[in-house]
C-alpha cells in the first residue's frame, strides 16, 4: 500500500502541468503561468482543438536553443502530434513563434497577421492574454474564407465592398453606352449610302497587274536584351514563402518532419 | 566630264557615313552600325525616283445635228436641261422635281462614243425604293406616307470613262521583329529592310460623271457599271428617256479618274509587300500612259422629293438596280433605340460581372 502511494505521488510530481487522462494543451516548464492561468488556458485551446479537430499546444520553456523553431515542432512531435500547431514562448531567449506541422500548414499564410497580435499580449507580459489569443487566431484562421461576410468585415471594410460595386456598375455603363453608340450609328449608316469611291478597282483590266521588279534589301539590324528576372532568395535554410496573406518560413524538425513557421520573434 | 559624288548617309541615325578601311565597310561613328557598300548603294539609286506624270490624249468631240424627234426640257428652277422625245409629256425636272417647260431650240447633241442601255424598268425603280425604305428603323415615320413616288424618271446621263496604263515605282521602309529566351535574357531582334518595288497596271472604263447637276457622291455610289453591256450610241436607245448633255469638260473630270487610279495602282502595289511587322510608305510615283477619253450616257433612274422643306435625291442604277441616297433620321427614335439598347446591355453586362466575381 505504501508502495502503491509513493509511485502515485511521483508520477504526479514528475507532470505538474499534465492533468491525469487528459491531453495537454498548454504546458509550461518555465511557471511563468499561475495555476488558473493553465487552467483557463488548457480549457480555451481545448476548445478550440475540439472544435477544429486540430492537435493545438502552447509550450513555455527555459530552455536555450538557437532555432526556436526547430524547437517548436521537435516539442510538437514529442507529444506524438505529427500534424498541429504549437505556440512556443521561450523564455531564456526571450523568442517566440508560431510552428505548423501537417496539414495546419494550410494557414502558414496567415503567422504575419498572427504575430501582429501576440507581439501586443506577450510585449506587456500577457502570457494567458498571448496564449487565448493563439487559441483564436489559429481558430479563424481555419475557418477563413474568401466571401466570409464576417471575416470580409474585419479586412474588408465597407468602403472596400462600395468600392468594387460601384467599380462594376460603371464599368457595366461604360460598356453600355458604347455598345449603344456603336449600334445607332450602324443603324444611322443604313440611312446614309451616298459616299465617293476612292479607287478605281472596278475597273481593272483583268490579268493586268504584273509586278517588273521586286526586292527587299536588308539595311541593319538592333538587338535588344532584356535580364531575365531571378528567383527570390531563400531564408532559413529550410526555404520560405508567401500565401495570400503574408509570409511564412519553413523547415524540418530534428526527425525530418517539414514545418512552416514564422521564424521566431522577439518580444 | 563632271563626276557626281554621292555623299551616303547612315540609315539608323541619319549622320555621315565614311568607310571604315579595317572592316572594309561603311562604319557609322554615332552608332556603329556596319554597313556593305553595295547595300548602300543600292539603298540610295532606290530612294531617286521620279515625280507622277499623266499623259491623256485630248478628247474629239462630234456633233448630231439631226434632232430626229428630240427636243429640250429646261427647268426654270434649278436651270437644268434634258433632252428628250417631243412626245413625251414631261412635266417634272428629274433634277430637282420642278416643272419643265418645253425649248424649241435644239442645238445638236454631241455624240457619245457609248451607251448602255436601261436593263430595269421604271415600275421595278419603284419597287427598288419602297424596299430600300423597309427595315430602316430610324426613318422618320412618317416619310414613306408623305412621299409617294408617282414619277419617275429615266435619265442618261453624261460619263467621261477613261482607259490608260499606268506604271508604278514605290519605296518602303519595313521592320520584321524576332522573339527569343536564353537563360538570361529575353532577346528582340528588329530587322530594318529597305523595299522596293515597281509594278504595273491596266484600267479601262473608269467613269467620271460629267454633270454637275448631280452630286458626285450619289453618282459614284451608283457604281459599278459593267461594260460589257455598253453598246455604240445609236439615238433609238433614247427613246422614252431623257438625256443630258455634260457641262463639265473632260479635263475637268481628269483629275478625279487621276485620284482613284492613282490610289488603286498605290494600293495594289502595296498589296504585294508581305511578310513584315510594320511597312512604312517612303516615296512613290505613277506614271500614266495611253491615256484614252471617252464619252458615254449612262442609265439611271433619278427623282426628288421634298420632306421637311428638305429635297432629298434618290437614284438607281438602271443596268445593274442598285438603288442610292440619303434618307431623314428620325431623331426621337434614334435616342429612344439609343435608350433601349443602353438598358439591355447594361443588365447583360452588369449580371455578367456579378457571375464572374463569384
Amino acid at each position: 500500500m505504501k508502495k502503491l502511494i509513493c509511485l502515485l505521488s511521483f508520477f504526479i510530481l514528475l507532470c505538474p502541468s499534465i492533468i491525469k487522462g487528459e491531453q495537454a494543451y498548454v504546458v509550461d516548464e518555465a511557471n511563468i503561468l499561475s495555476q488558473d492561468e493553465i487552467n483557463s488556458t488548457q480549457n480555451y485551446l481545448k476548445q478550440i482543438a475540439e472544435e477544429d479537430n486540430i492537435n493545438i499546444v502552447c509550450y513555455i520553456t527555459n530552455e536555450y536553443s538557437d532555432d526556436i523553431s526547430v524547437q517548436g515542432a521537435d516539442f510538437l512531435e514529442s507529444l506524438g502530434y505529427y500534424d498541429g500547431a504549437v505556440l512556443i514562448i521561450n523564455m531564456n531567449t526571450r523568442m517566440y513563434d508560431i510552428v505548423l506541422e501537417g496539414d495546419s500548414q494550410s494557414i502558414a499564410g496567415f503567422i504575419e497577421e498572427g504575430f501582429e497580435y501576440l507581439d501586443y499580449y506577450l510585449g506587456n507580459g500577457d502570457f494567458e492574454g498571448g496564449i487565448k489569443r493563439f487559441g483564436s487566431w489559429v481558430h479563424d484562421s481555419l475557418n477563413y474564407k474568401e466571401d466570409d461576410i464576417y471575416y470580409n468585415d474585419d479586412q474588408y471594410s465597407g468602403p472596400n465592398r462600395e468600392n468594387r460595386l460601384s467599380t462594376m456598375l460603371l464599368i457595366a455603363a461604360g460598356s453600355a453606352a458604347f455598345i449603344s453608340i456603336v449600334v445607332v450609328l450602324l443603324m444611322y449608316k443604313q440611312l446614309k449610302t451616298e459616299g465617293k469611291k476612292y479607287d478605281a478597282f472596278d475597273y481593272v483590266t483583268p490579268r493586268s497587274f504584273n509586278l517588273r521588279r521586286s526586292g527587299d534589301v536588308f539595311l541593319y539590324r538592333n538587338v535588344i536584351r532584356r535580364p531575365r528576372p531571378k528567383p527570390e532568395n531563400r531564408s532559413n535554410g529550410g526555404g520560405g514563402g508567401s500565401h495570400g496573406h503574408g509570409s511564412f518560413h519553413t523547415g524540418s524538425s530534428s526527425s525530418g518532419h517539414s514545418f512552416s513557421s514564422g521564424g521566431g520573434r522577439k518580444f | 566630264m563632271t563626276t557626281s559624288i554621292s555623299q551616303y548617309k547612315c540609315p539608323n541615325c541619319g549622320a555621315p557615313i565614311p568607310f571604315d578601311p579595317n572592316a572594309q565597310k561603311l562604319v557609322c561613328k554615332h552608332c556603329d552600325t556596319e554597313f556593305e557598300v553595295s547595300t548602300l548603294q543600292a539603298m540610295v539609286s532606290e530612294e531617286n525616283i521620279a515625280e507622277d506624270s499623266y499623259n491623256w490624249e485630248e478628247y474629239q468631240e462630234t456633233t448630231l445635228n439631226d434632232a430626229n424627234g428630240q427636243t429640250y426640257y429646261v427647268c426654270p428652277s434649278c436651270g437644268g436641261q434634258v433632252i428628250g422625245d417631243k412626245t413625251m409629256s414631261a412635266s417634272q425636272c428629274p433634277y430637282c422635281g420642278n416643272s419643265v417647260i418645253v425649248e424649241d431650240k435644239f442645238e445638236g447633241l454631241l455624240k457619245p462614243d457609248l451607251v448602255i442601255p436601261f436593263k430595269y424598268t421604271k415600275e421595278e425603280a419603284k419597287k427598288a425604293y419602297s424596299d430600300y425604305l423597309k427595315g430602316k428603323k430610324l426613318l422618320a415615320k412618317d416619310f414613306e406616307a408623305k412621299n409617294i413616288v408617282e414619277k419617275i424618271n429615266g435619265l442618261y446621263v453624261p460619263y467621261w470613262l477613261f482607259n490608260c496604263d499606268c506604271s508604278c515605282q514605290a519605296r518602303f521602309n519595313a521592320t520584321r521583329v524576332r522573339t527569343y529566351m536564353t537563360r538570361d535574357f529575353d532577346v528582340e531582334e528588329i530587322e530594318h529592310y529597305l523595299v522596293y518595288r515597281d509594278g504595273d497596271i491596266s484600267f479601262e472604263n473608269v467613269p467620271v460623271d460629267g454633270t454637275k447637276k448631280l452630286p458626285a457622291e450619289l453618282m459614284e455610289s451608283l457604281e459599278p457599271f459593267d461594260f460589257k453591256d455598253a453598246v455604240d450610241f445609236n439615238t433609238a436607245y433614247l427613246s422614252g428617256f431623257f438625256s443630258d448633255q455634260y457641262d463639265e469638260s473632260a479635263d475637268e473630270a481628269i483629275k478625279r479618274a487621276n485620284e482613284r487610279i492613282k490610289a488603286s495602282t498605290v494600293e495594289a502595289i502595296n498589296s504585294t509587300v508581305i511578310g513584315y511587322v510594320n511597312v512604312v510608305p517612303t516615296s512613290s510615283n505613277v506614271r500614266f500612259d495611253n491615256g484614252k477619253v471617252s464619252y458615254a450616257l449612262l442609265p439611271i433612274y433619278i427623282f426628288s422629293t421634298k420632306y421637311n422643306d428638305q429635297v432629298y435625291r434618290f437614284a438607281m442604277n438602271g443596268q445593274t438596280g442598285k438603288f442610292s441616297g440619303n434618307l431623314p433620321a428620325d431623331s426621337k427614335r434614334s435616342l429612344g433605340y439609343g435608350f433601349i439598347i443602353f438598358v439591355i446591355a447594361f443588365i447583360l453586362i452588369f449580371v455578367l460581372e456579378i457571375l464572374l466575381a463569384r
